[in-house]
C-alpha cells in the first residue's frame, strides 16, 4: 500500500478555543487506486490532504508513505517528498498570475534534485501541456487564461515530476461542467496510468467514478 | 556641523524606511509564489535565502552606480584623507543588508503557510 493513516487526530488552536477537527482517522491506500473524499464544508477534508501531503503536521497519529512514517522525516526531506512523490491540485489553482504557464509549470523541476538545462525544462513542460491540451500557451501569462486552461495548468505543473500521488482538492469547484469533465478525465488517464488519486470533491458523480469513497464527519470516517 | 549631521541622520532613517516599506511590499505581493515554492519542495531556508540575495543586490546596485560616476571617483581619488567615508559607507551598506533581510525574513516566517492554506475565512 502506497499510503498509511494511523489515528490521525488534528486540533487547530487559536488563541483560547480549540477545535478538534480529526479525531482519530485510520485507513490505507493502494497504488493505483482512485480515492474520493467527501463530507460537509468544515469537516477536515483539505486538513486530511494537507497532512498526508506533508505541507501541515498532525497533532497526534502517523502517516506512511510508502511503508516509511513520514514523522521521522527532516524539514528537508519533507520538501523532497513533496517535490517527488505528491502532484498537489487546489480548488483556486494556485498558480503566479504575473508569470507565464511554462514559468509556473517549471517551479518543481527548480527543486528537483536532478539538474535541469533551460532547455530541458523547457520541453518537458511542452510535453505535460501535451498532455493537458494546451501546447500553445506555453508564453501566456496565466492571467489571460480561463478557469478551465488554469486547472490543466495547474495540473501540468502536478505532473510535471512524475509523482506517485496526486492530492486534488476539489479540482472542479470553480468550473462549469464541461471543463470539470476535461479535468476529470485528464486525473482519470493518470490514474489509468497506475498513479494514485485522492480527491476532495462535492460532486456526486465524481464520487461515485471513484473506487472507495470516505466519507468524513464528525471528525471521524467511514469508507464505502 | 550637528545641523548637517542631523541632516544626514535623517536621510539615513528615511532611506532605511523606504527599503524596509518597499520589501514589506514586495513579499507580501509574491506571497502566492513563496507558497507554491514551499509546497513544491522548497524549504523556508531557501527562500530566506532568495531573499537575502535579493536585498543585497537593491542595496548594493545603486551603491556600484554611485560609485562608478566619475565625478566622485575623481573626487575621492584627489582627497585621501576621505577614505574613512568609504568605510563609514560600506559599514551602513552591511548595517542596512543585515537590517533589512532579517525584517523581510521574519515578515515571510510569519506568514505562515499553515495559514496560507486555510480558504474558509
Ligand atoms: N489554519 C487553521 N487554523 C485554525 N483553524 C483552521 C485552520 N484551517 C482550518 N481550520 C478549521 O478546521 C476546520 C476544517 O477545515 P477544513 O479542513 O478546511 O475543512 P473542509 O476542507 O472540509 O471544508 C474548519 O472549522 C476550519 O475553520
Ligand atoms: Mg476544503
Amino acid at each position: 500500500m502506497i499510503i498509511k493513516v494511523q489515528n490521525i487526530k488534528k486540533e487547530y488552536i487559536s488563541g483560547r478555543s480549540k477545535n478538534l477537527v480529526l479525531k482519530g482517522v485510520s485507513f490505507e491506500v493502494n497504488r493505483g487506486e482512485k480515492v474520493a473524499i467527501v463530507g460537509p464544508s468544515g469537516s477536515g477534508k483539505t486538513t486530511l490532504l494537507n497532512i498526508i501531503g506533508l505541507l501541515i503536521q498532525p497533532t497526534e497519529g502517523e502517516v506512511y508513505l510508502e511503508g516509511k512514517n513520514v514523522s521521522s522525516l527532516s524539514v528537508k526531506e519533507r520538501a523532497r517528498m513533496r517535490n517527488k512523490f505528491f502532484g498537489y491540485i487546489f480548488q483556486e489553482f494556485l498558480l503566479v498570475e504575473e508569470d507565464t504557464v511554462f514559468q509556473n509549470i517549471e517551479i518543481p523541476l527548480l527543486y528537483s534534485p536532478h539538474r535541469t538545462t533551460k532547455r530541458k525544462r523547457k520541453e518537458m513542460v511542452r510535453e505535460v501541456l501535451e498532455k493537458v491540451g494546451l501546447e500553445v500557451k506555453i508564453k501566456e501569462k496565466v492571467k489571460n487564461l480561463s478557469g478551465g486552461e488554469r486547472q490543466r495548468v495547474a495540473i501540468a505543473r502536478a505532473i510535471i515530476n512524475d509523482p506517485e500521488v496526486i492530492l486534488a482538492d476539489e479540482p472542479t469547484g470553480l468550473l462549469d461542467v464541461e471543463n470539470a469533465e476535461k479535468v476529470m478525465n485528464i486525473l482519470e488517464d493518470l490514474v489509468a496510468k497506475g498513479k494514485t488519486l485522492l480527491i476532495v470533491t462535492h460532486n456526486e458523480l465524481i464520487a461515485k467514478r471513484c473506487d472507495r469513497i470516505f466519507k468524513i464527519s464528525d471528525g471521524h470516517i467511514t469508507i464505502t | 556641523m550637528g545641523n548637517a549631521f542631523c541632516m544626514f541622520c535623517c536621510k539615513c532613517i528615511i532611506m532605511i524606511c523606504g527599503f524596509i516599506s518597499s520589501i514589506y511590499m514586495l513579499i507580501d505581493h509574491n506571497f502566492v509564489e513563496y507558497a507554491v515554492h514551499q509546497i513544491y519542495g522548497a524549504t523556508p531556508q531557501m527562500l530566506y535565502l532568495r531573499i537575502i540575495l535579493f536585498v543585497i543586490f537593491i542595496v548594493l546596485l545603486p551603491a556600484a552606480i554611485f560609485y562608478n560616476v566619475p565625478d566622485i571617483k575623481d573626487f575621492m581619488k584627489v582627497s585621501p584623507e576621505l577614505k574613512w567615508v568609504w568605510w563609514f559607507m560600506a559599514i551602513f551598506l552591511l548595517i542596512m543588508v543585515v537590517l533589512v533581510s532579517v525584517l523581510a525574513i521574519l515578515r515571510l516566517s510569519k506568514k505562515d503557510l499553515t495559514e496560507f492554506l486555510r480558504r474558509d475565512r
